[in-house]
C-alpha cells in the first residue's frame, strides 16, 4: 500500500523497470486513489498487477479482494510504505479510510 | 472429522501488518509518534546511514530518484518479492515479541540479492521460461532480449517462413527441390515415298495374316480345353484340360505393367513420409546441407550472423523470431476441440499423436464455412432487395 500519490508516481517506472529486469516478482500495488468509499459508504478497495493484459505487459486495476480470494496464501504480507516527510500530512488527510482497512 | 478440522487449522493464511517509513538522510526533527500507531504487527524504519564512500545504496540518499529506488528496495526486502526469495525476513520474527511495540530497523545487503543467489533464480527462470514453445522468449516480463536484435512482428511472421522455406529449399543447389524430368519434344514425322507406304501396309498385312491360322488352332484348342473341363472337371475339379484360356500378356504392356507398380509404389512411400515424424522419413542430404539449415534456423531465433543468407543489419538490429514455436514443432502442442464438436468427433484435443483424425474437424468446418457463405450471399442478396424498395417507393414518394 502506498498511500503517497507522489511516492506511487515516483516509484512506479522503477517498479517496472526492475519488473522487466527480473527483479521483482509479483505483488498487488494498492495506491491513494485506489481507496474509496461507494455511494453505500461500502469499502471498495483496487489494485494494480503486473500482467500480460489486452494492451501488453502493465500494471492492470483489478479489485483487491477478488484476487486474494481467488488463490490460496500461505501469508499475505500487507505493507504500508510511507515517507517519514510526508507522514503528518497523510494522517491527516486519509487517516479515516487506511484505518477502516487495517480494523478490516 | 478429526482430520476434516486439522486440515482447515493447517490451510490458515497469515496475515501480517507491517508499517514501513523510509526516510532521507535529511529529516525534519520533528515528533512522528502518529506514524506509530497500533494497528500494525510491526514498525519497520529504513534509514539510510552515513557512508564514507557514495558507493552505497544507503549512502548519500537525498529526496530525489536515488530516495525512490532506495524506499523500492527496503519496500521489496521486507515485503518479499525479490523475485524468487518469496519471504520477509519480518515472517521469521515472532508475532507477540514484535508486537511489543519496538521499531525495527531495515538493513538492505544489496550484494546479497544481486548475487548468484538472485542471477542463478531469475536465469533458471528464463531458461526454463524460454524451454516453453509457445512462450515468447523476448517477452519483456523475462526480459532476455538479445542486443542488435530485432523480434518478427506477429504479422510478418509468415512472410519470414516463407522466406526460410524458400532458402532451404534452395540449399545445396536445391537439393531438397523437386526436379521434374525434363520433357523430351515429340519426335517429328517420318516421310515416306509411295513404294515405302504400301510396303509397310503389305508387310503390316502379311504380319497379322501369317498368324490367323496359329490363333484358329489356338481358339480351338481352348474350345476343346473348355468343353472338356467344365464336362469332366467343372470349375472346382483338379484339373485344367488343355492349353491356357488366356491370352499371354504383350511384351509392351508387360513393361508399361511394371512401370505402374512402381509408381504406385513411390506414391505410396512418399505419401507414408509425409504424414510420419522427421526420423521416419527416407529424405537424404548432405552434412553441409544439415548444417546450413541448423544455422539458418538457430540465427533466426538466436541473431546470429546470416550474411551468407543475405540477412543484413537494418538499422543495426537484426529480424529474430520471437517463440520458438513458430518455426520449430512443439511435439506437445495440442488443439482443444471446440466444445460443440467433441461429442461428434468423439476426440477432445489434436495432437502429434492423432493429427490423423483433424480430417473430420476440416470437413466440419468447411461444411458449416460454406453454409455461412450461403447464408451471408442470401443476406445481401436480401438486402439488396429491400434497398431497391426502399429506392423505387422513395422515387414514387417524390412524384416519379
Amino acid at each position: 500500500m502506498l498511500p503517497d500519490e507522489k511516492l506511487l508516481s515516483s516509484l512506479q517506472p522503477i517498479m517496472q523497470e526492475w519488473i522487466e529486469e527480473g527483479l521483482l516478482g509479483r505483488f498487488l500495488l494498492v495506491g491513494p486513489k485506489s481507496i474509496h468509499e461507494d455511494e453505500n459508504d461500502s469499502l471498495v478497495i483496487n489494485a494494480d498487477l503486473w500482467a500480460n493484459g489486452s494492451q501488453g505487459f502493465g500494471f492492470y486495476s483489478v479489485n483487491l479482494f477478488e484476487q486474494i480470494a481467488q488463490y490460496e496464501f500461505e501469508v499475505v504480507r500487507l505493507i504500508s510504505l510511507r515517507t517519514l516527510e510526508k507522514v503528518q500530512k497523510f494522517l491527516r488527510s486519509r487517516m479515516h479510510c487506511w484505518k477502516r482497512l487495517l480494523l478490516q | 472429522m478429526a482430520n476434516a478440522r486439522l486440515n482447515e487449522m493447517q490451510q490458515v493464511t497469515r496475515f501480517l501488518k507491517i508499517n514501513l517509513l523510509v526516510s532521507p538522510s535529511k529529516v525534519v526533527e520533528q515528533d512522528y509518534s502518529m506514524a506509530f500507531v497500533k494497528n500494525w504487527d510491526m514498525h519497520v524504519v529504513a534509514s539510510p546511514e552515513d557512508r564514507s564512500t557514495p558507493w552505497t545504496a544507503d549512502a548519500l540518499v537525498r529526496t530525489d530518484e536515488r530516495y525512490s529506488r532506495f524506499a523500492l528496495m527496503h519496500l521489496a526486502s521486507t515485503a518479499g518479492i525479490w523475485n524468487g526469495l518469496g519471504t520477509s525476513p519480518f515472517e521469521l520474527i515472532d508475532r507477540e515479541s514484535a508486537r511489543d511495540g519496538g521499531i525495527w530497523l531495515s538493513r538492505v545487503f544489496v550484494n546479497a540479492i544481486l548475487t548468484d543467489g538472485l542471477s542463478r533464480r531469475v536465469a533458471a527462470k528464463v531458461l526454463d521460461e524460454i524451454a516453453t514453445a509457445t512462450k515468447d522468449i523476448y517477452d519483456s516480463k523475462i526480459a532476455v532480449q538479445v542486443r542488435g536484435t530485432r523480434p518478427i512482428p506477429p504479422d510478418e511472421v509468415d512472410k519470414w517462413i516463407d522466406w526460410m522455406v524458400g532458402q532451404t529449399f534452395s540449399l545445396e543447389d536445391a537439393f531438397l527441390s523437386f526436379n521434374p524430368p525434363q520433357s523430351q519434344p515429340a519426335p517429328g514425322k517420318l516421310t515416306w515415298l509411295e513404294w515405302e507406304q504400301i510396303k509397310n501396309f503389305l508387310l503390316f498385312s502379311w504380319d497379322k495374316l501369317k498368324v490367323i491360322p496359329w490363333w484358329m488352332y489356338v481358339w480351338a484348342r481352348r474350345l476343346v480345353g473348355r468343353k472338356l473341363t467344365q464336362t469332366f472337371q467343372t470349375d472346382e475339379g483338379l484339373a485344367q484340360v488343355g492349353i491356357s484360356q488366356n491370352d499371354p500378356m504383350d511384351l509392351r504392356d508387360q513393361r508399361l505393367a511394371y512401370k505402374l507398380a512402381s509408381i504406385k509404389e513411390y506414391a505410396e512411400t512418399a505419401k507414408s513420409a509425409m504424414s510420419t515424424t522427421d526420423a521416419q522419413r527416407s529424405a537424404k542430404g548432405t552434412p553441409r546441407l544439415w548444417s546450413n539449415i541448423r544455422k539458418l534456423l538457430f540465427g533466426m531465433l538466436d541473431g546470429s550472423d546470416l550474411s551468407e543468407f543475405r540477412i543484413s543489419e537494418s538499422e543495426g538490429l537484426v529480424p529474430v523470431f520471437s517463440n520458438t514455436s513458430q518455426v520449430i514443432t512443439d511435439p506437445a502442442d495440442a488443439f482443444q476441440i471446440p466444445a460443440e464438436y467433441r461429442q461428434e468427433l468423439r476426440i477432445d484435443q489434436i495432437t502429434w499423436a492423432n493429427i490423423d483424425q483433424v480430417d473430420p474437424l476440416i470437413n466440419i468446418t468447411s461444411e458449416k464455412l460454406r453454409a455461412m457463405k450461403a447464408r451471408q450471399l442470401e443476406i445481401n442478396s436480401r438486402l439488396e432487395q429491400v434497398n431497391k424498395d426502399i429506392d423505387s417507393s422513395e422515387a414514387r414518394a417524390r412524384g416519379y
